[in-house]
């Protein structure tokens, strides 16, 4: 018994690292195409030279300062936002949680706009600790209603997603009252277009900071997805550990909210895709997710710049196109079962 | 419920009032006899005589209202009266009837209008509403083009009764243009681009936008050649693409992407950025307002701040 299940450990081990390999190649593709298509698209073998060869020429200086940048903030708020879609639905054990569906990205968002327009002069960076605030108080407020056990996965999903929509009729009384916020409908509608490499350092930090502490302590979360009183037995506080994952949540979700607007379905999708594609070790699919989420997102960033060439579709709109089909889909499943 | 309480009831009381003084004095029903038709985006409207009480639910049409000596009772001014004294360069009476997005039907009633001026894009969908309320005309504001905004001047001026006053307004205005236009030196060559910096992307303005068409006027090539007035959230990617040789970009007091890119070697590449061609200019004056007074502080300042020339 125990041998077979150390050799089936092993097997998926080996498995799953292949998988890895794959998706960190697959990403790898993505952004490198990314970084070779644009308004003035460039050939990837060029691209790809002027990469790791920058000439000081426009081109390399878009590649440097527009297409690179804007590749990396894809990357890390795709990680961001699968690893919080992980947790969160670990430690509500609800296979519908996300960082959407909850309600955390509409209250990131929601003190963001209330913030701007209270301080016009607010930079990018500024906008992180109004982020986390909203995210923090929203996240509180589902704890408390999944701890509560008073719901079951689908009313609680409900529940979360009756939050978001009052958060962001809220956000749409703001910018109705406030012709100022009108400026702000492409970075509401979630937005890496305006990636910068400024960007990019402001999420940096909180990216490996929580995913780098998601890793450590994801064989405990894996523990907590069991149940609280198995927790306890097998010696795991579970109150610590709940609190450290839902602020790990709050600072992955928040902070990609403040770089690139609330963008939807990455979080609740991707770890659903990891959950299929190599079972439900924790720290697998805390691993996998990580590198998902960034293909996702990039991709469908991708998919943004083509649809409606030369201008631009914003990513949050894409991901929304792709991911609330799969959502249905989802929930279809969970009433099969 | 008495039926005064609607809007429509209280302005068939103030028609009948006024039908009451106009009987009493023959000089109001001389003036009631000249009925005038006015065509506009939505049809035709019957106005007679000269409307005193005008709301304005646009800032060209406040601007168009001053060609011609009137000050309008009502404006959406989106609850910033400052904004109002810089587009006509002095403070004037009215009550705000809230923002141009969404105009407020019930202090607009209560102001008992006997003119209203509404804007196509936005205002449409209330038209029935405001045509309840005073004979009501819908221009195009929002997506107007200079020539648009000119020939919106002489129609107001003529619901208003006062249609030779506002053909002298036009005119003097050419002339002035005419004046400033004179000083560009001719073959000039460069493309300009007009873009409104927000906090995440720019808002480029086309040849059809007002801004754009005020460039042609003046003989000038607007860098992007469209029948959409404005392409919203442009990147760093895009204005590369567009490469304009003279650059202004408009701001209001917040922090925008224009802070950010100036330190971006890929916008350090665009024409007008190596030129010294990238000039700041004030989000009102160059986007929100459209009029007559407007495009000649327009000229003004591209005389300055391109050319060095007053």
């Amino acid at each position: 018994m125990t041998t077979r299940g150390g050799a089936a450990t092993r097997h998926e081990t080996g498995s799953a690292a292949l998988l890895a390999f794959c998706l960190l190649l697959a990403l790898a593709a993505t952004v490198l195409a990314g970084i070779s298509f644009g308004v003035s698209a460039l050939p990837v073998a060029r691209a790809l030279h002027l990469l790791f060869v920058p000439d000081g020429s426009p081109d390399s200086a878009l590649v440097w300062d527009v297409r690179l940048p804007r590749a990396m903030l894809a990357t890390l708020v795709g990680a961001n936002l699968a690893v919080a879609g992980v947790l969160i639905q670990t430690l509500t054990r609800n296979s519908l949680a996300s960082p959407q569906t909850f309600g955390i990205n509409a209250g990131a968002s929601l003190v963001i706009v209330i913030s701007l327009i209270a301080m016009p002069g607010l930079s990018a960076g500024g906008t992180v600790w109004p982020a986390f605030i909203g995210a923090a108080a929203v996240g509180l407020a589902m704890w408390a209603l999944s701890v509560s056990g008073a719901m079951n996965e689908m009313k609680l999903a409900l529940a979360g997603i009756s939050i978001q929509l009052v958060l962001a009729a809220l956000v749409q009384a703001i910018l109705i009252a406030n012709n100022a916020g009108q400026d702000i409908v492409y970075w509401l509608a979630g937005s890496i277009n305006g990636a910068q490499w400024s960007k990019v350092w402001i999420i940096l930090p909180f990216t490996l900071l929580g995913g780098g502490i998601a890793l450590i302590a994801g064989r405990h979360f894996g523990v907590l997805a069991l149940d609280e009183t198995t927790g306890i037995s097998l010696g795991q506080n579970a109150r610590r550990v709940g609190g450290l994952a839902a602020t790990l949540i709050v600072v992955l979700a928040g902070s990609a909210v403040a770089v690139s607007g609330p963008i939807g379905f990455i979080g609740l999708l991707v770890p659903h895709i990891v959950r299929r594609l190599a079972g439900n070790d924790q720290l697998t699919v805390i691993v996998l997710s990580a590198i998902t989420g960034p293909l996702l997102l990039t991709a469908a960033d991708l998919l943004g710049r083509v649809a409606a060439f030369p201008a631009e579709t914003p990513v949050g709109i894409v991901t929304a196109l792709i991911g609330a089909p799969a959502f249905v889909a989802i929930l279809w499943r969970q009433r099969a079962k | 419920m008495s039926v005064f309480d609607t809007p429509l009831s209280r302005r068939q009381f103030g028609l009948l009032l006024s039908a009451g003084v106009a009987a009493a004095v023959p000089g109001i029903v001389l003036a009631d006899n000249d009925k005038r038709t006015i065509k506009h985006e939505l049809g035709t409207t019957e106005i007679s005589g000269k409307p005193q009480r005008v709301v304005a639910l646009e800032f060209s049409f406040v601007q168009a209202l001053n060609a011609v000596d009137v000050v309008p009772v009502g404006i959406t001014d989106d609850n910033q009266p400052k904004r109002i004294e810089q587009l006509l360069g002095k403070k004037i009476d009215y009550s705000s009837v809230g923002t141009r997005l969404e105009p407020n039907l019930e202090l607009v009633a209560a102001l008992t209008p006997d003119l209203i001026i509404a804007d196509e894009l936005r205002h449409s969908a209330i038209y029935e509403q405001l045509s309840a309320i005073a004979p009501t005309i819908v221009l195009n504001s929002w997506e107007g083009n200079y020539e648009t905004i000119k020939s919106s001047v002489v129609t107001i001026a003529d619901a208003l009764g006062e249609k030779a006053k506002g053909e002298q307004a036009l005119a003097a205005h050419e002339a002035v243009i005419a004046g400033l236009v004179a000083k560009i030196p001719a073959g000039e060559k460069r493309r300009f681009l007009l873009a409104v910096a927000n906090p995440d992307s720019m808002s480029l303005h086309s040849s059809s936008s007002f801004t754009g068409s005020v460039f042609k006027a003046m003989g000038l090539t607007p860098a992007i050649d469209s029948s959409d007035a404005v392409e919203s959230g442009a990147g760093i990617e895009r204005l590369v693409a567009v490469n304009p040789d003279v650059f202004l970009v408009a701001t209001d007091t917040g922090a925008t992407v224009f802070d950010q890119w100036k330190s971006n070697a890929a916008f350090n590449n665009i024409a007008a950025v190596k030129a010294g061609m990238v000039f700041q200019v004030d989000r009102n004056q160059f986007s929100r307002f459209r009029g007559l007074t407007t495009a000649e502080m327009i000229a003004r300042e591209i005389l300055a701040k391109v050319y060095q020339a007053g």
